[in-house]
């Protein structure tokens, strides 16, 4: 047998005969499906039907002065439902009313007259009553030149009292529309005075595209929870029952160990998937009577469409599910590792599910998202064959990377062999322990990249909002660059080496200003290549941005400068370019380290139409750092670019109409402006290829 | 054969505090004898048999299985060698049969060659008796008879055992020393770790003796008694290094 088959055959048998994992990933949500859809229509039906046997208290003030005849017509029979009504109509109808006129007010010796309105309302809480009529006696004499008004008072807490206003709201419609006829007709004016014409809306889209939102989302989390626990159980599982060394020893490499493990978590992943697919098929298709109007029809093909798309990202998932579990040295490590990733990997297909979100070029290479929004897109008959293509493709890549990850894992002695006594590696940055080499590492980067986003997003954003100028000053320097030197003393390390403190080469400063134009220029490009992808600003947030425009430009241009300038240049820089830049460089590639950063900053920014220039203006700032050794060209480059941008703003608009095409929906750069861009962005380039210097050599020397 | 040249390993070579494991330690292990790697916990007896198994990388040095070096071919070396130790587990959820059909499998047998040679270890450890229970039920005897089992179902010429009796009672202990002793051939190399003396007295042809992570001294086992016994032998040796060592303090 092959080794590959034969590891994944055992894991496979182990895996069945756990009852745990058996419970956990089969039968609990194959049963919990039935039970949950048919008990809560069970539970639904029996409270309906107990409110419809009790007979509820309706108070209408002046009651007993109502003549016999509008009386009976509170009491009377509602009309069959006509299309479209509300679905929960029929227990409307069938609920039993009895009208009183309202008892007197109690009187306490002593205590204050209640108000009837306190009454009723003290009635209601009480139950009382289950709705209070008031005006009822204007019915007595509608004159067709004034409209009066019935008040119908309810407590909306409590179900009897809110069906019981709904019943009241129909008998009173019904009534009016008697009213309405009679008046017609003694006007001998023909039935259509009042409706001229109707209105028919026939859904032609696909059937089932209801049942694709859901369904997309619920199978993508499926697909992905289902990987949790075998991957737990075949990596870190393996390590603490100590098997591991005993399958290692086998003469197998390690890659086919790893290959093996993965089929068997990817197989159950998929069978779980499909299971609990099955089990809500049939829950639904047992239990559509119950479900009111909704369209659950199946479209068999788009349902076997799904299953091509699902299976690179099941195979995705369940290597990543793996080389987490692997990376754990026991159970519970693993699954402190693996529950992030599940909650992580839920929020896209959630985020698909959401109406408006329409798969595109971009969002097709987005991982989950991307084949979330496909599945969506075959149920509801608007997925086009490219984007099928280009999800899938993605996917398949993904996975493969995935799966290499796996493999290499599986080669590394600190991750096979690490104890479970053994401290676990400092994820969340939050040991205090003196950093190898006196720089932070990758987990603690991490960590300040967190903890930025968090003070940026509620007190930085709090900060701005009391004073624009000055809490963004306050942000900059306090929350991003104070916690970054902070956590940096506080860490012990080396503060010249974690910021890359020391003078660059002389062409570095040459380097960074025309980077600083060039990146400018270019940004203003991509920004306009982002608004593409985007919707449009809404009104609302054109016009606070006009209003925040107005604001800035009220104030001094020195301000300006040095708030929107020269201080994200030089704190910003010392949190991503110092110390988050330093810390991803110990683990990773400087190249990877510099992309991570660039996403890093882009996101903390919290602002989406600026995500593409901010992430491209920080990777050229990253490989300023990474070249010259120095984080101060990269701070004099971050000064220029903002810098360049608060000028503009200065200049006259004749000026500005040279440089940028005002016309375009998102300003772009002139052909003038571009061509020197671009080549400042050569020139710039070009110094930094031609007379680099890594920083790892300007460290040594 | 088991020919171990220089070997050296560091633990977390790349962090402020790496761990010198193994420190050039170099002996030969030849067929039909039984090598004694001796020395008490935390020596590197473990760090030096995983390395021999592949299991771990040697920092520098190398060693030979059969002539196949560990880091050229760890494969070739694996396929010769027969490994147990303490941490050598047994899956719970799979019997004793399973659990042998499957490392048989995987060191590329199969149909009836396997099956036999499963049937012959079941005979020969008496395990019929729970050969169909789960691992996970079993006795630590049951468990290290089926470890045993698991270690030879290819018949390799070499044979590495860890410490095989640190984990287990007296009785089973005296059981498996037994049998390791039935395992002489004269085609079979056999390396055995352990801080037990007696048993290396007992099993052992050649011993080394493994202190400080070095080999302190290395040679058939009545040479190295010098007419004391092992323990006393191993005791003198420690000793003395431990007054050199305080000596080059």
């Amino acid at each position: 047998m092959n080794p590959v088959l034969a590891v994944a055959r055992k894991e496979v048998i182990e895996v069945l005969r756990d009852k745990r994992s058996l419970y956990v990933l089969l039968l609990l949500p194959i049963a919990l499906y039935p039970v949950l859809v048919i008990g809560t229509t069970f539970l639904a039906t029996l409270q309906l039907r107990k409110l419809a046997e009790k007979t509820h208290p309706v108070w209408v003030e002046g009651w007993d002065e109502l003549p016999e005849s509008l009386q009976q017509t509170f009491r009377g029979e509602l009309d069959e439902a006509e299309e479209g009504t509300e679905d929960d109509f029929k227990q409307v109808r069938q609920l039993k009313l009895q009208f009183s006129a309202p008892p007197p007010t109690p009187q306490l010796p002593g205590a204050e007259p209640l108000t009837p309105d306190e009454y009723y309302k003290q009635a209601l809480a009480d139950d009382l009553a289950r709705a209070v009529v008031r005006g009822a006696a204007t019915l007595n004499h509608l004159d067709p030149e004034r409209v009066p008004q019935l008040e119908v008072l309810y407590n909306g807490g409590i179900d009897a009292s809110r069906l019981t206003r709904k019943r009241l709201v129909a008998v009173f419609d019904q009534y009016a529309a008697g009213v309405v006829a009679k008046r017609i007709d003694d006007a001998s004016l023909p039935d259509t005075t009042l409706t001229p014409f109707t209105t028919k809306t026939v859904d032609k889209g696909r059937e089932g595209a209801l049942l694709g939102r859901m369904l997309g989302a619920l199978l993508v989390v499926l697909a992905l929870t289902g990987a949790f626990y075998p991957a737990l159980d075949m990596g870190a599982g393996e390590k603490e029952r100590g098997t591991l060394e005993t399958l290692l020893l086998a003469p197998i490499s390690r890659a086919t160990v790893a290959q093996g493990k993965f089929w068997a978590v990817f197989v159950i992943s998929l069978v779980v998937a499909l299971l609990n697919l099955l089990s809500l098929g049939l829950t639904f298709a047992f239990s559509a009577g119950s479900l009111g109007e909704m369209n659950f029809t199946v479209d068999f093909t788009a349902l076997a469409a799904c299953f091509f798309v699902l299976v690179p990202l099941v195979a995705m998932f369940s290597a990543l599910s793996l080389a987490t579990s692997t990376y754990a040295a026991s159970y519970k490590e693993g699954q402190a590792y693996l529950t992030p990733l599940m909650i992580l990997g839920t929020v896209p297909p959630l985020a698909a599910a959401l109406p408006g979100v329409q798969l595109d070029g971009i969002l097709s290479l987005t991982p989950v998202l991307g084949a979330s929004l496909l599945i969506k897109g075959l149920f509801a008959g608007t997925a086009n064959l490219s984007h099928g293509v280009l999800v899938f493709g993605s996917n398949v890549i993904y996975a493969l990377v995935a799966i290499r990850w796996v493999a290499s894992l599986y080669e590394r002695e600190e991750v096979l062999w690490r104890p479970a006594a053994a401290a676990a590696p400092d994820l969340l940055g939050l040991r205090r322990e003196t950093p190898a080499g006196g720089v932070p590492s990758m987990p603690q980067a991490l960590a300040l990249g967190v903890v930025v986003l968090t003070l940026h997003f509620f007190v930085g954003a709090w900060a701005q909002r009391k004073d624009i100028l000055g809490g963004l000053a306050f942000d900059l320097i306090v929350l991003v660059a104070g916690s970054s030197v902070l956590y940096g003393w506080w860490l012990r390390c080396d503060l010249r080496q974690t910021f890359s403190w020391r003078p660059p080469p002389a062409w570095g400063w040459a380097a960074a200003v025309l980077l600083g134009l060039g990146a400018m220029t270019i940004n203003l490009d991509l920004g306009a290549v982002q608004a593409g992808w985007l919707p449009k600003p809404t009104v609302e947030e054109q016009l606070a941005l006009e209003k925040f425009n107005q604001i800035l430009s009220a104030k001094p241009w020195w301000l300006l400068l040095l708030v929107i300038a020269v201080l994200p240049g030089i704190m910003e820089e010392l949190c991503f370019r110092g110390f988050i830049l330093r810390g991803l460089r110990s683990e990773v590639s400087p190249w990877l380290a510099i992309v991570i950063a660039g996403v890093m900053f882009a996101v903390v920014h919290l602002d989406p139409s600026r995500l593409l220039p901010q992430f491209f203006a920080g990777c050229v700032a990253g490989a300023l750092v990474v070249r010259t050794g120095s984080i101060w060209p990269a701070m004099l480059f971050h000064g220029i670019h903002n810098g360049l941008l608060v000028g503009l703003e200065g200049l006259g608009e004749d000026t500005v109409g040279k440089l940028i095409d005002l016309t375009a929906e998102t300003p772009t750069p002139s052909g003038l402006l571009r061509t020197i861009g671009w080549v400042a962005a050569a020139v710039g380039v070009g110094l930094c290829v031609a007379l680099t210097r890594r920083s790892g050599d300007a460290a040594s020397s | 054969m088991i020919e171990v040249d220089q070997l050296v390993k560091v633990y977390a070579p790349h962090t402020p505090n790496p761990v010198r494991a193994v420190n050039g330690v170099s002996f030969t292990a030849r067929p039909g004898t039984v090598f004694g790697l001796l020395g008490p916990n935390g020596a590197g007896k473990t760090t030096t048999l995983r390395i021999i198994a592949t299991v771990l990388r040697p920092t520098e040095g190398t060693a030979r299985v059969g002539g196949v070096d560990v880091r050229r071919d760890p494969a070739g070396v694996r396929r010769q060698i027969g490994f147990l130790s303490a941490s050598t587990g047994l899956y719970d959820r799979l019997n004793p049969r399973e659990m042998l059909a499957y490392f048989g499998t995987l060191y590329g047998m199969q149909g009836a060659a396997l099956e036999a040679r499963i049937d012959a270890l079941v005979d020969l450890f008496e395990m019929r008796d729970f050969q169909d229970r789960p691992c996970g039920v079993l006795s630590s005897g049951q468990k290290q008879k089926t470890s045993i089992a698991r270690a030879l179902i290819h018949d390799p010429p070499v044979l590495i055992l860890d410490e095989p009796t640190s984990s287990l009672d007296v009785l089973v202990a005296r059981t498996v020393v037994e049998r390791i002793d039935a395992l002489r051939s004269s085609r079979r190399t056999i390396l055995l770790s352990t801080h037990i003396m007696s048993e290396a007295e007992r099993l052992c042809d050649e011993v080394a003796f493994l202190y400080r992570s070095k080999i302190q001294q290395n040679g058939p086992r009545e040479e190295i008694k010098a007419g004391r016994t092992l323990e006393d032998a191993f005791f003198q040796c420690v000793d003395e290094v431990d007054k050199a060592a305080g000596g080059d303090a």
